[in-house]
Formats: C-alpha cells, structure tokens, sequence
C-alpha cells in the first residue's frame, strides 16, 4: 500500500484508541474516597483550638473522633453545615457518640468565629498554622470529613460535601463492624 | 424585564444570524466550487460579509453589557464587577469560556473576511471557493458552539447588582488585554492555511499555487502564535510569582502544540517549494496543526484533565471532541484518497544536502510535539485503564525536550549552510569553522561567568555556534544586497533563528543557574545574599474598593525600593501574591512577599530569587517578532503572485 | 563566492587541524565545566528542587514550587520545616507527602509498569524514524551505484515501478524491526534512570515513626491480648521513659491482670500502678485517662472512695474519651453509695 494511506491509517487508528480511552471509562461511586492512611494509625496531631485551649488526637484515643475541614468562604463547606450540626447534635446526645472537630483550613480566627455564632454548631474547631495538619492527612480540597476509630486508625474519608445522615448512617456502619 | 432581557435575546439573535450565514455560506461555495457556478459563487461575498457583520455585532453586544455593567446576564454576573476598572472590564469578557469563544468567533470571521478581500478577484476558482467553503464551515461551527453550549447571553437570576469580577489574577496586569487575543490572532489563523490545503485534496490541485498563496499568511500566523506564546511566560513571570516563564501544564502544552507543527511546516516548506517534494507531508503538518488547535481546546476546556469523568459531565467538551473527530477524519479520507496524486517525482540526493537538513528537522519537531501530546495526554490514558490519578510534569517534560532543544540548535546551524541538492559535508566544514569557533568562545566564556553543568554549556556552546552561521548568512546577504540584505523569507529567517538562540540560552541560564533563598527582613537591618543587600524599609498597607494589600518595601543594593505584595480580593476572598523585579542586562532579582504578614510589625519575610538572562528572554521574542516581520515583507513588487520570487530563490541562493 | 574563497583560504589540511583544534577544546572545557558542583547552595534552594517533584494534589499537573494554590502553599510549608529540621533526605520528604497525598502527587512518572510507556514510547519514536530515514537513504545510494541509471536517492515518491517489489522493502521492514527493539532498549533505559524511583508506599506498616505505631499496635492489642499490649507499652518506655500514653496503659493493664493474682501480687502491682499514673499526672496534668485510671484503681483496689471521689470528679472535667467515661459513669453510682451519698 502506498505510504500515504498507511499512514493515513495508522493516524486513524491512534485517533479511535484515544477517542475510544476516553469515552469508555466509568466512575466510581463510593462515599469514601481513598487515602493511603485508610487502616494506618491517625497522623500525630497537637495544635490548639481557636480559644487557645491545647489539643492532642492521641490523647482521644478511646472515642470515635471526626474531623471536617473547613473555610468559612467554601460554598460547599457552607452548604454541608446544618448537616454537621445535626450529626454532632445527636452523637453528642448518646453515650460513646463520635467528637466532633473542625479544623480551620486557610482561614482565619475571627472569620470562623462569626461562622459558627451565625450558623450554630458549638464544638472545638482547631487551628492549622501553615496547613500541617492538611498535608499530614492528605487534605488538597476543603471540604474533607475524616472519621478515626477509639484505637487510632482512621477509617474513612469524604471528599466533598456531606448531605443529612450519611455520616450517621457511615458511623453506625462503622460501629457495627467494630462490634462484630 | 423585557428590557433587561433585550440584550440577551439580541445577542442571541445576531448569533443565529451569523450560524445561518456560514453555514449557507458553506453551501454556497461549495456548490459554486462543484457546479463552477458563477452566479452561486457571487453569494459567497455577500455571505462573508453577514457572517463578519454578525460576529462583530454579537461581540460588540457582549462588551456593551460587560462594559455598561448589564447583570441581567449570567456571564456578566460572573465576571463583571462595578470595582473592576474600565480596562480590565473589558478584557473580562475573554476572561471565561464563553467569552473566549466569542472572541475566536470574532478573529475567525475577520479571518475569513481578510481572506475572502485578499483572493476578492479569484473568487470563482474552485481552490479558493473550496477554502472558503471550509472556512465558513468552521466558522459555522464555532457560531454553533456559540449559539448553544458556550451561550454567553443566558439571563442570569434577577435581582443581581454587582458580581465578583474576573479572577484576581487577570486583574493586575495590562498584558492580560493583549495575551489572548494575539493568541488567538495565531491559532485561528491556521485555519487559513487549513483550509486551503483541504481545498487542495478536494479539488486534486496538485500544484503547489496554493502553498505559495498561503505562505504569508502561515508565517503571520505563526508570528502571532510565537509572540502569544510568549507573552503568556511574561505574564507567568510578573504576575504568579514562582519566578519561572512556562510550567509544562496542559494549557501551555494546547498552545505550544500547534506552534511545533506550525514551525515544522514553515520550514517543511521550503523542500516543497524547491523540489516539489514531501507534499503529503506538509499537508499532514498543516492539518495537524489546526487539528491540534481544536484538540487543544478540548483538552482545556472540557474538564477531562482534571478528571477523565469530568468530561462527560461537561458541555462543551462532547462537542469539542466530536468536531476533532470530524475534522481527522475528513482530513484522513481527503489524504487516503488524494494522497498519492500529490506526490510527484524526484529524491532527496544526499542526508547532507538542504533537504537531508530538513528530514532531520522534521524527525525532531515530530519527536517533539509526540512527546509534548504524550505527556499531556498520558494521565487521561492511565485513568482510564488503571482508575487511578498520575501526574506528567516538568521533570518529565524537562528531561525529554532538552536533548530534542540541543539538537535543534545543531540543526539550526548546520542546515543554511548545506547547499540544496548535492552533498555538502566538505562545505560544512569550510563554512561553519567560524562559527564553531565563535561556539567554542561562548562556552569559555560562561565557564568564566561560572556555568556549570553539561546541558547549560552545550546550550551556550551550540547556541554560540548557530548564532555564528546565522550571522554568517546575514553578513553575506548584507555584503551582496546591503540593506535588504535584512528582508525576505531567508533572512528574515536568520533573524529569526537568533532570537530562538537568544531564547534558548537564556532558558538553559535561568533553568540551571537560578539562586533562590528566603529571608525574614527587619526594618534597619541589612541583609545580603549572592551579592546583593536588601534592606527593608517599611510595610504598608493600601485599600480600595475591591481589595485591600499589603506591600514591603524593599530597597535592593540602597538603591530604590521594590514593593512586593500579598493582595487579599475581598470579594472573592482570595490572596494574590505580586511579585517585584530589578531587571538588568545579566539578570533579574525577583521579590516575593511571603504569608503571613504581620501589619505594624516592622517585619517581613521575603523571598528572593537571582535569575540570570532572564531579560533576554523578551529580547530574543522581539527579534523572533521583527524577523518574523521581515521575513513576509516582499523583497521586490511582483507581478505574479504565484510563484516564488527569483529573490526569494536568490536570498537561499547566497550559499548555493 | 570568489570574495569568499579569497578570505578563508585554508588549505584542507590546516582546515582539519583547525577542525580537530575546536573540538578537543570544546570536549576539554565541557569535561571540566560538567565536573564543577550545581548542586544546591541554600535551604531555600533545596525546599525549591524539592517541591519541583511534588505536584500540587488540586492543580493540573503544576508541581507544588510553581502552584499557588492553598493546598501547594501547604505543602510548600511543610516541606520547609522538614528541610529546616535537617533531619530527612530529599527522597524521605517526597515520600512523606506522597505517603499522605498518594502516588498521584509524584511528578515524575515511574520507571517501570505502564506509566514507563511515557518514557519509551517518545524514544521508540525517535529511534524508528531515524532508522526509516537510514534506510531510505542507504537504498538511494545503493540505487546511485548504477542499477537503475537514473539519479539516486530515495524515492520520496512510490511511482510504482520499482519500490512496490517486495525485495525492495526487505531492508526497510528489518531496519524497522531493529529500530524498534533498538528503541525500546534505549527507552527502557531511560525510563529506569529517569523514572520516579519511590515505591508506591513507602511503609507497608505503620506510617509514623516507631514510637507511634507501637503505641497503635499496643492499642489494637489492646483488650484481648493483654500480655503483648503491655510489652508493647514497655518498649515505648524504653525509648521514651516520659510517654504518657504508654504510662498510663500499662499501669492499667497490669492493674487489671493482676487482679486474678494472688494478694502480695496485686498489693505490689497496685503499688506501682499508683505512682505510675502519679507520675503521669504529673507530666501532664491535662491528660484524663491517667486521672480517670487512678480514681477507679485508687477505687477498686485502694477501697479509698474519698480520694476515687476527688479524682473521678477530676477526671470527668477533663473531659474523658467515650470509654473511659463509660467506665467512670458506670463506676459513679458505687463510689456515691461508698460515700453514702
């Protein structure tokens, strides 16, 4: 065959492999994304919250502890939070219930503070000077939901917003797995 | 509001208009080109014309709302702002995706309405009708992309009184007027050139008329696209403030793609022009490098980078893939069909002649824009197959480009030398012992300066030696033809070469031997790094309308004070840095201001960056830009337009 | 051309001279520039060719020195701090971001698998193409010999007659055949001394450092294993004598082991399970668990509900993770009832 239309063809079937890679692949629809640090013991973590009071995770070990982080100018951030009030509400509620923190993600103190006194939600949010914390979980994006089990070992991680009940119906998930 | 939605349905009016007028103008040509019909080819003027009128008006209406501050648009609510000052306003209509469409609309019709002025007399003969033809169908095309998924005049949700502006980052510049559009000045001119080479295949036009016809307007595009390309690192250096000119990141490698095969054709070319040889070649070149501008769009605007999933969900990106598709396609059967009637007889003699020169270079601009396509396209492929993310960045890219950079400049010192036809190894080495040694200088010389390193020394060695040969050429021009020794396609293309040399060198000097350190200043206490001392004079704090800084003033050498600055949008809430420079011949000093800053502190910390050569960056881009100039200015009046100038044949004839 | 002649009239000869004179020199000056040291000079330099292959986990593909995104600027801080610290090595700082942020935020594409394509692919192409224009010309002037009489070269142009025979296109299919293997061998090459040599994870355990992840593992064992959690705790102790954690836990545990034991056991274990959670309390007066422990031993062992009292009420202010409160809740109502409240 002449040069030319062998080249044609090859162009033409490069052309349909690349096209067909793309319109082939599927998603996956899972709520927990994946993390190197699913099973691995929860990063060491010491900062203080916003009033200045010192807060160790190790020392939390023996309570499910939850992590959000958070930017009070994030629209999903903004948009998931009468959820995380109603999650914290009812675990604080029962007994053995989940602690609840927001750790403040490029953000500053004053801002979070009018936040929660206009949206409600009275639990301890956290500092993170220079994002340590988000790089010590692997957090790019705010909002991100991390849940760490009463040994230390961090079991899931949301990406995004959360809607009402899924972190209720993934703590109960959790709970019955740990119990079984 | 009737009147509030006017505009709206104005703008959408006039781009159904325009979308009928190219795409009637389509069959007009067409059927004209077919039925060599003369009365239905009168149409295709009067079509031009309504679809030019159009496009202006459309775009003329968008800036009249973003400029008059209309937010009962959506796309105004998105980028229009009642703080953002008039000029940046007006650049915020090309500053999202609708917009930008808009505005290729715009380029691309008056294009098509250069084009169709230029051939006015010729209008009847099939090629040109054909290009046409091809020229209103993606004219048609974009009109389409513009009346449907990129709408940039959907009525946004009432009530809305101001909005947040462009993204801060394309609000404190002034290049940010001038970088897109002359962008796009190059990339929609390829379509020109496009077209006719497929009006060629179509019409089995196996002369090279239209090549010759085309060539101006090929270098002039490419001319546009070089400089483009080029503002777009200057922007990158004086406004993002990692102190680097070009990051290897997909929106980079859209605009760099087309300009490889654009360059790989303009030199392709002249073995075409000469010896009537790779003709299939160069057409492919062509229509990759069109092909690779609606790629390239693709890729950028459909999401499918950020994720392979996102693409699906995006609207214009189908759209976009299934037009790249189209336009492949088309091109494959048009070359598997006609492809041989273009070839025509004759051989490359000798891998040291003018051509064997040119084979290689094609070998390396192939390589290159593979490798540039690859990496970009690479973590799409594995996400794909293996569902998970990777990254293809600089260290890739670096590693891959440098070799295929050095050789380039061999190439570019070797090839205007090599006489056309026979084989010329002993005239290589007659005449490049000159610039060999003048190579040879450049090296010692930077060792002296204190290079270091095997690429940057070949850089300056290899540049060196192809700085020689062309200034060679140019001195012989010049010595036969004085002053216009300067002007014409061989020596505006020496020119040309030096400012890629310019370029390439300081790229090696600043890649290689930037010095970078952070320091915490202290208002009264000096501090010095690599020769320098920077004394921090005061932090100020300045507020306006839309955003309130924060800028150190930072007196380098006890000279004057340098301001660089952390800028918070307050609409937005998003942090700016703004970088400040000290330029001088041998290098820039680049400051930084690093968060947090602490107000009233009499304390900053900035970081500082040496980087050398960085000025000749801009000067070599201006001598590309002046040689390109040079080079379509015609040497003498002609009177046929068709064939090559014999001074043009003269010019190459300097070294035969 | 006669003006051209007249000024560079070197014989051939003095022109190889000339010749041989450059590019000794050059490979001399090119020998000794690429021996000279580049390597990084200043901190901020090294945290800049560190941060260059690291890409910045929410941009496309810009590394983490160029973004200035927030995440980027995150990790850009982190990164500092470590290089500050002086005490990894570059390849361990990638690594402890990539541990944390996954595989995808290494810059550089592996060397081996399926991302090493990226690599030979490009030079695959390289070496094919230059291999076709080899033969092509070598056929052209084999052809010059004077086989077919007309001029030589490579026919650009397939006119039919002689190319399509299937002789003529032996050489290029083998040239191709080599250039291919040729290529992928070089592309290999590449790809292995290029490539990202992190492995995908760096630990196959624990992520921290060893003191943590005994503490993890001792955690685990917790309950049911007693025995190794309390060897486990001890190992943290040789190390790190002040470790509150491991305090606190293993006086807990003996504690409760020892209660099956006979009496001058448990006297001997309360004994120093006392100043173990003492001594605890006293490195850090926040810590709850060591409080809570101490008021349900001093409690249960001690049968001192005063002071369980005291220390119960202490503890609860400090605010307990859920067990231990449980433990302490359900422990409430006895020491009240002791007390005779």
């Amino acid at each position: 065959m002449k040069p030319a239309r062998i080249g044609a063809l090859a162009v033409g079937f490069v052309m349909l492999a690349l096209v067909a890679v793309l319109v082939v692949s599927d998603g996956d629809t899972d709520v927990g994304a994946r993390s190197p640090l699913l099973g691995q013991p929860a990063p060491a973590i010491e900062t203080t919250t916003i009033d200045d009071q010192p807060f160790t995770l190790a020392r939390r070990k023996g309570s499910w502890v939850v992590f959000n982080f958070f930017n009070s100018t994030c629209v999903p951030c903004i948009a998931e939070h009468p959820s995380l009030v109603k999650f914290a509400e009812g675990e604080r509620a029962r007994p053995g219930g989940a602690e609840f923190y927001t750790v403040v993600n490029d953000d500053a103190d004053a801002a979070i503070r009018d936040f929660f006194v206009a949206n409600g939600g009275d639990w301890s949010k956290l500092r993170d000077t220079d994002g340590a914390i988000a790089v010590a979980f692997g957090v790019a994006k705010v909002p991100e939901t991390w849940i760490i089990d009463p040994n230390g070992f961090v079991r899931l991680r949301i990406l995004g917003a959360v809607t009402d009940g899924v972190l209720e119906a993934q703590m109960a998930r959790l709970r019955e797995g740990a119990n079984s | 509001m009737l009147v509030a939605s006017a505009t709206a349905h104005l703008g959408r009016a006039i781009l159904l208009v325009g979308f009928l007028a190219a795409f009637f103008g389509v069959f007009a040509a067409a059927v004209g080109a077919r039925r060599n019909d003369r009365k239905t080819l009168r149409l295709v003027p009067r079509f031009v014309l309504l679809s030019t009128a159009m496009a202006v008006a459309a775009f003329g209406v968008m800036e009249w709302a973003m400029v008059t501050r209309d937010f009962s648009l959506e796309y105004v609510q998105k980028v229009g702002s009642r703080s953002t000052p008039p000029l940046y306003n007006f650049a915020a209509v090309w500053s999202a995706l609708e917009g930008s469409i808009l505005m290729w609309v715009l380029v691309l019709a008056g294009y098509l309405a250069a084009a169709a002025w230029w051939m006015r007399k010729r209008m009847n003969e099939p090629l040109i009708a054909w290009a046409m033809a091809v020229m209103f169908a993606v004219l048609a095309f974009f009109f389409l992309l513009s009346y449907g998924p990129a709408n940039p005049f959907v009525i946004g949700p009432p009530g809305v009184t101001d909005g947040p502006g462009p993204n801060p980052l394309l609000q404190n510049h002034i290049l940010v007027m001038f970088h897109p559009p002359i962008l796009y000045l190059g990339y929609v001119g390829m379509t020109v050139p496009f077209a006719f080479a497929i009006a060629a295949l179509i019409t089995g036009k196996v002369e090279d008329g239209w090549l010759h016809l085309t060539r101006r307007w090929t270098v002039a595009a490419w001319g546009f696209l070089t400089f483009g390309i080029a503002l777009g690192g200057w922007w990158s250096y004086e406004v993002l403030g990692w102190s680097g000119v070009w990051a290897w990141d997909p929106v980079e490698n859209a605009s760099l793609l087309p300009w490889i095969t654009g360059t790989a054709y303009i030199h392709s070319v002249m073995v075409q022009e000469r010896r009537g040889l790779l003709r299939v070649w160069n057409v492919s070149l062509l229509i990759a490098t069109f092909s690779l501008t609606i790629l390239g769009t693709f890729l950028t605007r459909s999401g499918v980078l950020n994720s392979v999933h996102a693409f699906s969900e995006s609207d214009i990106g189908p759209w976009l893939l299934v037009s790249f598709g189209v336009i492949v396609a088309v091109s494959l059967v048009l070359i598997f069909l006609r492809g041989d009637q273009l070839r025509a007889g004759g051989s490359v003699e000798s891998l040291f002649s003018r051509e064997g020169a040119f084979l290689v270079n094609n070998v390396l601009f192939a390589v290159f824009a593979f490798v540039v396509l690859l990496g970009t396209v690479f973590p799409l492929v594995v996400e794909a197959i293996q569902q998970r993310q990777i990254v293809v960045g600089e260290p890739f890219f670096d590693q891959l480009t440098v070799p295929i950079g050095l050789t380039m400049l061999f190439i570019m010192a070797v090839a205007p030398v090599l006489p056309w036809r026979r084989d010329g190894s002993e005239t290589l080495s007659q005449r490049l012992l000159g610039p060999s040694v003048f190579g040879l200088a450049c090296i010692a010389i930077s060792l002296v300066a204190g290079a270091a390193g095997l690429a940057p020394l070949l850089a300056f060695g290899l540049g060196g030696f192809a700085a020689g040969s062309a200034l060679r050429h140019l001195w012989r021009a010049v010595r036969v033809q004085r002053l216009r020794g300067f002007v014409g396609r061989a020596n505006g293309g020496m020119i040309v070469h030096l400012g890629v040399i310019l370029i390439c060198v300081a790229l090696a000097a600043s890649n290689s031997f930037t010095r970078s350190q952070e320091i915490d200043l202290v208002v009264g206490r000096v501090a010095s790094f690599a020769g320098h001392t920077f004394e921090l004079v005061d932090v100020v704090e300045q507020r306006d309308a839309r955003s309130q800084s924060v800028r150190a003033l930072v007196s380098v050498d006890g000279g004057r004070a340098y301001a660089p600055s952390i800028t918070k949008f307050t609409r937005i809430g998003m942090n700016v840095g703004t970088p400040s420079v000290r330029t001088t011949l041998t290098h820039d000093i680049y400051l930084t201001l690093e968060p947090p800053v602490r107000q009233d502190s009499g304390q900053a910390r900035i970081k500082v960056f040496i980087k050398p050569l960085i000025l000749w960056l801009w000067i070599g881009t201006f001598v590309m830009a002046f040689g390109t100039l040079l080079a379509v200015l015609p040497t003498r009046r002609r009177r046929h337009r068709e064939a090559p100038s014999i001074h043009d044949l003269r010019d190459e004839a300097i070294d035969a | 051309m006669t003006t051209a002649s007249r000024r560079m009239s070197l014989t051939p000869a003095a022109r190889r001279i000339a010749w041989a004179v450059v590019l000794v020199a050059t490979l001399v000056l090119l020998v000794f520039g690429a021996g000279r040291n580049t390597g990084p000079l200043t901190q901020q330099e090294r945290i800049d060719v560190i941060t260059k292959r690291i890409a910045c986990p929410t941009c496309d593909g810009e590394s983490v020195f160029v973004s200035r995104a927030s995440a980027a600027q995150a990790i850009r801080a982190e990164v500092a701090r470590q290089v500050g610290d002086g005490v990894k090595t570059d390849d361990e700082i990638v690594a402890y971001v990539a541990d944390r942020f996954g595989g995808q935020v290494l810059l550089v594409p592996r060397g081996s698998g399926i991302e090493a394509l990226v690599w030979v692919l490009p030079v695959v192409l390289a070496v094919v193409l230059v291999g076709v224009l080899i033969v092509l010309f070598r056929r052209g002037n084999r052809g010059n010999r004077g086989i077919d009489g007309e001029s030589g070269g490579p026919e650009m142009a397939s006119t039919g007659t002689t190319d399509g025979a299937p002789a003529n296109r032996r050489p290029l299919v083998i040239t191709l055949a080599i250039a291919l293997v040729v290529g992928i061998g070089v592309g290999v090459l590449v790809a292995r001394q290029s490539g990202q040599r992190l492995p995908l994870q760096t630990a196959t355990g624990g992520i921290e450092d060893s003191t943590a992840s005994l503490l993890a593992q001792a955690r685990l064992a917790g309950p049911t294993d007693v025995k190794s959690a309390i060897d486990l705790y001890g190992r943290v102790l040789e190390t790190d004598p002040d470790n509150v954690e491991a305090l606190t836990y293993r006086a807990w545990l003996i504690m409760l082991s020892a209660r099956q034991f006979d009496e001058s056991l448990r006297t001997q274990a309360y004994a120093s399970t006392i100043t173990a959670l003492g001594r605890a309390i006293e490195l850090d007066p926040a810590y709850p668990d060591a409080m809570c422990f101490l008021g349900i031993v001093v409690f249960r062992d001690g049968g001192d509900a005063a002071s369980a009292s005291e220390f119960l009420d202490k503890c609860i202010a400090r605010q307990p993770p859920a067990e231990v409160r449980g433990l302490v809740e359900s422990l409430r109502a006895e020491v009240d009832a002791a007390l005779g409240k």
